[in-house]
């Protein structure tokens, strides 16, 4: 089993993807800015996959991705990206950034568990 | 709430949190609102309807979602229907929220 970083502003969201993660056996960590975000996310030993909202306060997520790619202890943590307002263009951006997958809020837990399989 | 697939714990934990969130982020677009600030509007907006998606309280992130437009949009004509709409949704969701986050 794996262990997940979720960084999302929105506890309530954050709790769901928890508690839908945790029943399938993965231990989470949470952070609830961008900067907690990176803090928790350079931590050794290193998460296994980071659940990223795009939309937070103190850093935009996709900030947050690019600095994750460009940091060598982070580069190599899959990112799935979770976003209640993220245009086409915007998916492109985030892929481009690295991104493994783009996922659309409100959560459907079951897309969300088969990305972050394919993504480990 | 369905999307926690009949965990009923979880469920009573995301009632109990989204409850705790509610007043603030209700009293914080009702500001956004009355000094017609429509960035403030948007932001506070997004944030409930992102939370309402979240348990799937499907009319009052609706509300917010008409907020969030108005206010991405600049465009407030309008919006204290809105923000009536928002009260309503809000005022009809909170008693079966309390009674799931009561739940032992």
């Amino acid at each position: 089993m794996a262990t997940v970083l979720i960084v999302d502003d929105d506890r309530v969201h954050s709790h769901l993807v928890a508690g839908v993660l945790r029943e399938k056996g993965h231990k989470v960590l949470t952070a609830f800015d961008a900067v907690q975000g990176l803090m928790q996310a350079k931590k050794q030993p290193p998460v296994d996959a980071i659940v990223l909202d795009i939309n937070m306060p103190g850093g935009s997520g996709e900030d947050t991705l690019k600095k994750i790619k460009m940091n060598s202890n982070t580069s190599n943590i899959p990112v799935i990206v979770l976003s209640g307002s993220i245009d086409a263009k915007g998916q492109e951006r985030v892929r481009v950034l690295g991104a493994n997958a783009v996922l659309s809020k409100p959560l459907v837990p079951e897309e969300l568990l088969t990305a972050l399989d394919a993504a480990l | 709430m369905t999307v926690v697939g009949g965990d009923r714990e979880l469920a009573r934990q995301l009632a109990e949190l989204f409850l705790e969130d509610l007043g603030p982020r209700v009293t914080e677009i009702t500001a956004a609102v009355s000094a017609l600030d429509a960035k403030r509007l948007h932001a506070g907006a997004h944030a409930l309807r992102g939370s309402a998606g979240s348990i799937k309280a499907d009319i009052v992130a609706a509300a917010a979602g008409v907020l969030e437009a108005m206010g991405r949009a600049s465009k407030l004509d309008g919006v204290l229907r809105a923000l009536d709409e928002l009260t309503v949704a809000v005022a009809n969701l909170r008693p079966r929220l309390v009674a799931l986050a009561a739940r032992a």
